[in-house]
C-alpha cells in the first residue's frame, strides 16, 4: 500500500493525526487528479456510516433543522407572515413529513431495516407548543411507517392495564413498545428473526434487527444471520447475534442481564460508560451464560432453567405440568472464564430430548417400544459431552423428594461413586449422535432410531429435598464414552397421593 | 471556478415565484444530503462532528430557503453552504483550527457538486453488497461506522493488532468499491 492510500485510510478511519491531515493535503495539492479518488472512498465512508446511523442523525437532520428553526419555514421578514407563521408551521412541517415519509419510507426499507434503527423521524420537544402540530405528524409517520414485522403466537396472556393487547397477525412498527404481564408472545421479524417474550416483560421495538428488552425474558432465533445482524439492547449490555438462538433475562429492579446462549455464538457489547469509556466486548458460545452487571462484570450463570426461556417452537405453549424436581446445578469447577452451564428441562425428558448442551445428541429409546417409562416427563439436566475425560463434581438440587437417575455409556467402566449409591435398574436409554459437520450422520426421529450407544440407567431413591453430589467421570482418552445424564422424577409416592392413592413400595 | 455558495448568495432573496415550497426543499435535501454529509466528512474525519455540522447545514439551508433561486442547482448551493459551516465551525472551535488548504477544499467541493446518479445507485448497490460480507467482518463494520470506534479500539475489544484491524477495513472498503463499480458496469452506467 503506498503512503498516499495509508493517510487516507487514516482518515477514513478517524485516526488522522493534524501532521498526518497535513502531509494528505501536500499529495492532494500536488496531485489534484487523486481528489476524485479520496472523495469516492471518503463518499464510501460516510455511506456506510449512514447505514449504520442508528441515532437518525443524518436522516433526522432535516426534521431536526425544521424544528429547531420551526419559525423559518417558511421563513419571511414579513410582519404578516410572522403572524400567521404559528399557524402556518404545522402544515409546513407537516409537509416536511409528508416528503420525509414518501423519500425516506424506501430509505427505511432498504437501508435501515439492516442494520440499525433510524431514530424518532421528529425528536419530541415538550417546550415547544408549535409541537402540537409535528406530534399530529410524528403519530401519522408512525401509523403509515412500514411494518417490520408480526405477532405469530400469543399464549395465555395478561396485559398490563392501559396498555395495548396484542392478537395474531397485528403488524409491528417502529417505537413499539409490547407489555404482558404474564404469559408468552412470539414475534416474527422481517429480519427473520424470531422473538418469544416471556411475561413479565417489556419490550420495544427499533427495527427489523433491534429491539430493546427493558425488563423480562426474551429468547430469540435468528433462522438466516447473512442477512444482518439481530442485536437485543439491554441497559448493561447489547447482545449481537452472530447465527444463533439465545435467551435474555433483564432484572426489573437491579437492570442486570443474564444471557444464554442455546446455539450459535453471540457478542456482547457493554454499554458504554457515561465517561464514554468503552468495556471489553465478549464472544459468547454455544452452552455458555453470563450475567452482567452494573459494574460491567461477567458472572457465570451455573444452571438455566430451560422453561424460563420460551423457545420459539417445542415448549412454547406448554407450561410446568408439575412441581419441579431439579431446581438447580452447581459445579465445583467453572468461574467466569469458562461460563458454561447446565440446562434443566423441566419435564422434558422424551424422545429427541437434546441431550448436552455442547452437542446435538439426542435421548431416546434403544427400541420402537421407547425409552424406560418411568423417565419419560423426567426432569432431566443436559450436561458438557466435553466433560467426559475429566468432569467436576455436579450437585443438583432437588426442591421435594425424588428419585435421581444417572445414565452411563455402558462402553465405559462404572465409576465407584455409582456402585456405591445408586441401584442398577437394567434398562437402557439410547443416545443418538449427530455431528452437523457430517451430513451422513444425521439426527432420527423418535425411538430406537438412528441409536447410536447404549446408556445404562440408574436409581437412587432421595427421600429428602435438598442436595446431592454426583461424583466424576473420566473416560480414560483412549476409550470412546459419552458423559453421563442426570434426570430426577417425583417420588411415586407424591404421585400416587394425586393419582391413585398409596405409595408404591418403590419408595 | 466553482458555482457553489458565497456570502453574497445568501444576502439574495429570491423572488416569490422563484423561491422553493418547504416540500420541494425537504425532497432536495433528502436527495442530496449523503453527498453533503461525505463533503464534510472529506473535511471533518470525526463522524460525530460531521452529523452535528450536517444538521447544522440543514439547519443554515432551512433559513436560507427564501434565498435559494431554484434557476440553480440545489446541491452546489447546499454544499456552499456546509463548506461556510465547516470553516465557520473550525474558526470557532478551540482546538484544531486548521483543515485543508482553501484550494483542496474548493476542488473537493467540486468533485461533490457534480450531481449524477452515482450516488443513489451506489447506496443501493452497497446494500446488496454488504449482503456477501461474513458476519464477523460485519460486526467490524458496526463497531467502526455504528460505534464510531477507531481501528485500534476495535483492535482492542477482539484482543488484535490494530494493524490487522486496519488492513482489514481496507480490504473490505476496497472490495465493497469493487462490487458497486461491478454493479455500475453491469448496469452500463459510467463508472
Amino acid at each position: 500500500m503506498n503512503e498516499f492510500q495509508q493517510l487516507v485510510d487514516k482518515w477514513l478511519d478517524g485516526e488522522a493525526t493534524p501532521a498526518e491531515r497535513d502531509l494528505l493535503n501536500t499529495y492532494l495539492k500536488r496531485d489534484p487528479s487523486q481528489l476524485q479518488n479520496f472523495a469516492e472512498q471518503v463518499e464510501l465512508n460516510s455511506l456506510l456510516r449512514t447505514r449504520h446511523d442508528v441515532n437518525g442523525k443524518v436522516v433526522g437532520a432535516l426534521t431536526q433543522a425544521a424544528h429547531r428553526l420551526g419559525d423559518l419555514c417558511p421563513v419571511t421578514e414579513s410582519t404578516a407572515w410572522r403572524r400567521r407563521s404559528t399557524l402556518l408551521l404545522g402544515a409546513c412541517l407537516g409537509a416536511i413529513l409528508a416528503v420525509m415519509l414518501t423519500v425516506t419510507g424506501v430509505w427505511w426499507v432498504s437501508d435501515h431495516a439492516n442494520p440499525g434503527f433510524v431514530g424518532e423521524a421528529v425528536p419530541p420537544d415538550a417546550n415547544s407548543d408549535r409541537l402540537v402540530h409535528s406530534g399530529q405528524e410524528i403519530a401519522a409517520v408512525s401509523e403509515l411507517a412500514p411494518s417490520v414485522g408480526r405477532v405469530s403466537r400469543t399464549f395465555n396472556v395478561l396485559w398490563p392495564s392501559e396498555t395495548r393487547r396484542w392478537s395474531v397477525e397485528d403488524q409491528l412498527h417502529r417505537q413499539d413498545v409490547i407489555e404482558l404481564s404474564a404469559g408468552k408472545i412470539e414475534l416474527l421479524f422481517d429480519s427473520g428473526a424470531m422473538v418469544a417474550l416471556t411475561g413479565p416483560a417489556v419490550l420495544e421495538i427499533h427495527s427489523a434487527f433491534l429491539v430493546s428488552l427493558r425488563s423480562g425474558t426474551a429468547t430469540a432465533r435468528v433462522e438466516n444471520p447473512e442477512s444482518g445482524l439481530f442485536r437485543v439492547l439491554t441497559p448493561r449490555t447489547e447482545i449481537v447475534d452472530l447465527g444463533t438462538e439465545f435467551g435474555v433475562r433483564v432484572d426489573p429492579e437491579s437492570q442486570d442481564a443474564e444471557v444464554v446462549v442455546f446455539d450459535g455464538s453471540v457478542n456482547l457489547v457493554p454499554i458504554s460508560d457515561a465517561d464514554g469509556t468503552h468495556a471489553k466486548s465478549r464472544r459468547l458460545l454455544n452452552g455458555e451464560a453470563v450475567r452482567i452487571t452494573k459494574s460491567g462484570d461477567f458472572q457465570r450463570v451455573v444452571s438455566v432453567d430451560s422453561s424460563a426461556y420460551s423457545l420459539s417452537d417445542g415448549n412454547f405453549s406448554e407450561g410446568l405440568r408439575r412441581p419441579l424436581v431439579i431446581s438447580q446445578v452447581a459445579d465445583d469447577r467453572r468461574d467466569s472464564a469458562s461460563p458454561k452451564f447446565y440446562r434443566i428441562f423441566h419435564g422434558g425428558l422424551e424422545e429427541d430430548a437434546r441431550a448436552f448442551v455442547d452437542r446435538y445428541h439426542e435421548w431416546n429409546g434403544i427400541s420402537e417400544e421407547g425409552m424406560p417409562y418411568f423417565l419419560r416427563g423426567a426432569d432431566y439436566v443436559a450436561t458438557f459431552n466435553d466433560d467426559k475425560h475429566g468432569s467436576p463434581v455436579i450437585t443438583v438440587f432437588l426442591s421435594q423428594p425424588a428419585t435421581l437417575y444417572v445414565f452411563l455409556d455402558k462402553r465405559i467402566p462404572t465409576p465407584d461413586w455409582v456402585l456405591e449409591s445408586f441401584e442398577n435398574t437394567g434398562l437402557y436409554i439410547g443416545l443418538d449422535e449427530h455431528f452437523p459437520e457430517i451430513e451422513t450422520a444425521p439426527l432420527g426421529r423418535g425411538p430406537g432410531q438412528s441409536v447410536d450407544h447404549h446408556h445404562l440407567v440408574w436409581k437412587r431413591v432421595v427421600k429428602s429435598p435438598g442436595p446431592v453430589q454426583l461424583g466424576t467421570l473420566n473416560i480414560p482418552l483412549e476409550l470412546r464414552g459419552s458423559m453421563y445424564g442426570i434426570a430426577a422424577q417425583p417420588l411415586r409416592q407424591n404421585i400416587a397421593i394425586r393419582k391413585r392413592g398409596p405409595a408404591s413400595s418403590n419408595n | 471556478m466553482r458555482s457553489g455558495f458565497s456570502n453574497d448568495d445568501v444576502e439574495l432573496a429570491a423572488t416569490p415565484s422563484e423561491r422553493m415550497s418547504s416540500s420541494e426543499l425537504a425532497a432536495e435535501w433528502i436527495k442530496t444530503q449523503n453527498r453533503i454529509l461525505a463533503f464534510i466528512c472529506s473535511l471533518v474525519n470525526d463522524f460525530n462532528e460531521a452529523e452535528d455540522l450536517l444538521q447544522e447545514t440543514a439547519a443554515k439551508v432551512f433559513a436560507s430557503v427564501d434565498r435559494y433561486d431554484r434557476s440553480r442547482l440545489f446541491l452546489p448551493w447546499a454544499i456552499g453552504i456546509a463548506r461556510h459551516v465547516v470553516l465557520d465551525h473550525r474558526r470557532r472551535s478551540s482546538h484544531d483550527v486548521h483543515i485543508f488548504d482553501h484550494e483542496i477544499i474548493d476542488g473537493l467541493a467540486e468533485v461533490f457538486e457534480n450531481v449524477s446518479d452515482r450516488s443513489e445507485f451506489a447506496r443501493q448497490s452497497l446494500s446488496k453488497c454488504l449482503e456477501r460480507v461474513s458476519p464477523s467482518v460485519r460486526e467490524v463494520l458496526r463497531l467502526r461506522y455504528e460505534k464510531n470506534l477507531t481501528p485500534t479500539a476495535i483492535a482492542s475489544q477482539f484482543g488484535k493488532p490494530p494493524g490487522m484491524v486496519r488492513m482489514l477495513l481496507h480490504r473490505v472498503r476496497a472490495q465493497l468499491r469493487e462490487c458497486i463499480e461491478q454493479r455500475f458496469r453491469a448496469e452500463g452506467l459510467q463508472t
